[in-house]
């Protein structure tokens, strides 16, 4: 089911309702089967991984938790391998089995393991993550084994973030699936109306942006390098309002339920260094590399050349939980590069930082642009459908200057509309975060007005073609 | 406040905060629906106010047209087809419907608003071999009948083709004009220089020979890329086809479905040609015309404006090669088409 559909506003109307009308007892019964529902509505047959992984974690935690020594070591094992294992051979079986077709075909070889027929589960790799982060931090002692067999499987199933995160810690949703919520004016109130500011951002930014940008990419052989520029920006946007609109969506509705999600952006584009960004860009997905595996593996604490050799292992790695395409590790890689070229140049860019005045405000937005282009540029390998396109893409930036496509004028001025309006907010809310918040104005007149004016700039600029969302793919 | 709805199970307090919330969202939810209304009856006179334009264009095609000729199809109809020349040349009133960016669903729901208030004497259906292909692109645009269902109920059909809650959607008196404010604006503010011609907008551009190679290369690309994957058709849009046929046939206008020409000589689309064809051929009172090979327009870059569209010159040329065909017009038609016929060029 899809955020962005008629259908959820529908369910989410009587999961809510539900969920406050029912006993404290029977909620999570309640919330574990809107989710089951939630989740067959894509391909109902998935959820029997689900159920797998659900029931080798949940016995997992609480073996480990009774166990010392090795065999708690070996338990953690067991577990991690099942949740990879999983991942390995729905996500990437056929990529690796291409691969070793391709590699077989050079020696004259024919690749005898056969190609499978599946599709991937709808977020897989969110799920399996937050699993995987139930049984380490119940292996570190951090956690205690969850006992109640339907809580456990809502952490894992928990509707509003299963699909695409936030990819949450055991700590922080397992103490509130237990807790009693009692219905709170000021959590309803504040999450629907950060379900409308995502819904914003997917259906009149993400949505519309989306109509140039497949255009371009998907025939890439096809237009200059205007046109392609203008595409790698609008992907830029378009990827962060579908998933940070999606992730507004679903921080929201669990707000309104009396949970609260991590947060997993914080307005990226305006970051100053590719370091900065990955630490406002799917905050839930990079923090989880930063304390399951590049903390493990020495942190900051190894020697320089160790640390640039992690963190592109770690980039690598984030690239393939993309997606198995060699797109998605370009992607991962260049991002490890940025960050290792971050680090060595630090004490140059420290030494020429000004530290206050114009010449800091101007030194600070050309960071902003020089990250942003950094940005823009991997977003063409992300976005693309091949390397090769993605290397047409960028071989078509050479006739940069030409007259570009437009897509139709009309909806060329809505994605450009749509920009300005989601720069114009975010731009408040980063520079002026105490100055203008209509929605939370002391007027009522003032927040019905604005809330007002936001459903109708959905409903008169928004595109209602029910677009999948981007991250469900991972 | 305590409300017992029946049982334990289901005792909950309907507390002061429960209270409030839904008290402010009735006030909400009165402001939302009257913003709803007035905004809406802006949007609506705005939209029905414009004299140029493609929505005036769709306006006047389902509520006024009474031409003997109609035009149906894509842009490729809304483009090729010179309705003065066909005028002219058949001493008969023309009007072309064909609008850009949509396909087969929109034609159907344009002949059927037609058909519900007069029969023209002919029919010219413009169909690219693509029309039948899946995808949901084709039924996305149909949104462009939201502003019509309101007096047109019989496009309530076609709009419920774009998804499962669309016409429940329609309720709201704004969401018919999505998308459209900008175009509305500037059509009713901006003075419009390319007025259309009973529907026709001749395209001026002229595409240079260099520009047709470059393309080529990237278009045979495509096609190997496509020629890969096995082909689908979209089952739903081949009843569509069905339908607009069978229309015509119970009401006897003659018609002509019309493969326009191209810019490339390809045989890609021919398997998807044919089986237009043999749908086509069980119509008694259709015709089925494939110019989409004619030697006359191959590679002439001169006569088209992109790879997909005849320029003006080209519409012009083409317009004139079709019209022998449509000559023999006469209310009695469907006597003489006893055969069926299939022409292919």
């Amino acid at each position: 089911m899809l955020f962005n559909s008629f259908s959820f506003v529908i369910f989410y109307i009587l999961i809510t309702t539900a969920y406050f009308v029912f006993p404290h007892k029977y909620r999570w019964l309640i919330l574990l089967s809107g989710s089951c529902y939630f989740y067959m509505a894509f391909v109902p047959v998935y959820i029997l991984i689900l159920g797998f992984t659900i029931v080798i974690d949940y016995i997992a935690g609480i073996s480990i938790e009774n166990s010392v020594g090795r065999k708690r070591k070996a338990l953690l094992i067991i577990s991690l391998v099942a949740n990879i294992g999983i991942l390995a051979v729905f996500k990437y079986y056929n990529f690796l089995n291409d691969n070793l077709g391709i590699l077989l075909g050079n020696f004259n070889q024919e690749n005898p393991i056969p190609y499978l027929h599946i599709l991937l589960p709808i977020g897989l790799s969110f799920h399996t993550f937050q699993a995987m982060s139930y049984t380490i931090e119940v292996y570190r002692g951090n956690q205690k084994a969850e006992r109640h067999f339907g809580i456990y499987s809502l952490y894992v199933m928990f509707y509003p973030q299963l699909v695409a995160g936030p990819i949450e810690r055991p700590q922080n949703i397992l103490p509130q699936m237990h807790a009693k919520h009692t219905f709170s004016y000021v959590n309803m109130v504040s999450g629907l109306k950060l379900m409308l500011w995502g819904f914003f951002k997917k259906l009149v930014v993400a949505d519309r942006l989306s109509l140039y940008v497949d255009s371009v990419f998907n025939h890439s052989s096809f237009h200059n390098g205007t046109s392609v520029a203008i595409a790698a920006v609008f992907f830029a946007v378009q990827i962060y309002c579908d998933f940070s609109g999606y992730s507004d969506i679903a921080i929201g509705c669990a707000r309104t339920m009396g949970f609260d999600l991590m947060k997993n952006f914080k307005r990226p584009y305006f970051s100053k260094s590719i370091k900065e960004f990955w630490s406002r860009w799917h905050i839930s997905l990079s923090t989880w590399f930063r304390d399951y595996l590049y903390i493990p593996m020495g942190g900051n604490r190894v020697s320089p050349l160790k640390r640039y050799f992690n963190l592109l292992v770690v980039f690598l790695l984030s690239g393939i939980w993309h997606g198995a395409n060699y797109t998605f590790i370009i992607w991962g890689f260049l991002h490890g590069l940025f960050l290792v070229f971050g680090q060595l140049l630090k004490p140059v860019t420290q030494r020429i930082q000004p530290e206050r005045g114009l010449k800091k405000t101007i030194y600070n937005a050309g960071s902003m642009i020089l990250t942003l282009t950094l940005v823009t540029l991997s977003w063409i390998f992300f976005r693309a459908a091949s390397v090769d396109d993605a290397l047409q893409l960028l071989s078509n930036l050479k006739t940069f200057g030409a007259v570009p496509f437009t897509g139709g004028l009309n909806n060329f001025a809505h994605c450009l509309l749509a920009i300005f309006l989601l720069f114009a907010i975010e731009y408040k809310m980063e520079f002026l975060p105490h100055k203008y918040n209509l929605f939370y104005h002391p007027r009522i007149w003032v927040r019905y007005a604005s809330l007002t004016a936001m459903i109708f700039i959905i409903i008169l600029f928004g595109v209602f073609s029910g677009g999948q969302f981007i991250y469900f793919q991972f | 406040m305590a409300c017992l709805a029946g049982g334990n199970l289901f005792t909950f307090n309907f507390s002061i905060a429960m209270y409030t919330f839904f008290k402010k969202l009735v006030l909400f939810l009165v402001i939302v629906i009257s913003s709803d209304r007035i905004l809406g009856w802006c949007m609506k006179e705005l939209y029905f106010s414009q004299k140029t334009g493609q929505f005036a264009d769709i306006t006047y095609a389902i509520d006024s047209a009474r031409q003997d000729i109609i035009i149906f199809g894509s842009s490729r109809a809304y483009h090729h087809y010179s309705t003065s020349i066909l005028s002219q040349q058949l001493s008969r009133t023309c009007y072309n419907t064909g609008m850009d960016a949509q396909m087969i669903p929109f034609s159907c729901a344009m002949q059927e608003a037609i058909l519900s208030r007069y029969q023209p004497e002919l029919i010219i259906f413009d169909i690219s071999p693509w029309e039948i292909n899946e995808g949901s692109e084709k039924y996305e645009k149909l949104a462009a009948l939201s502003p019509y269902i309101t007096h047109h109920p019989e496009l309530l059909k076609y709009t419920d083709l774009i998804g499962p809650w669309e016409n429940f959607k329609l309720n709201s008196k704004v969401y018919p004009y999505n998308s459209s404010l900008f175009i509305s604006l500037y059509n009713t503010i901006a003075v419009d220089e390319n007025k259309s011609a009973n529907g026709y907008v001749p395209l001026t551009r002229v595409m240079s020979g260099k520009e047709m190679l470059l393309n080529k290369v990237k278009i045979d690309a495509e096609a190997k890329k496509e020629q890969e994957q096995q082909k689908k058709y979209d089952q739903q849009a081949i009843q569509l086809y069905k339908d607009f046929l069978n229309r015509v046939d119970s009401a006897g206008i003659k018609t002509f479905v019309v493969i326009s020409p191209a810019l490339y000589k390809s045989t890609f689309n021919q398997e998807t040609i044919e089986k237009l064809k043999s749908i086509t051929n069980t119509h008694i009172m259709v015709t089925f015309l494939d110019f989409s090979l004619d030697p006359v327009f191959i590679e002439k870059p001169d006569l088209f404006s992109d790879i997909f569209h005849l320029n003006k010159k080209g519409a012009e040329i083409f317009t004139g090669k079709i019209v022998p065909y449509f000559k023999d017009v006469h209310p009695n038609r469907k006597e003489l088409y006893s055969n069926n016929s299939s022409e292919t060029l």
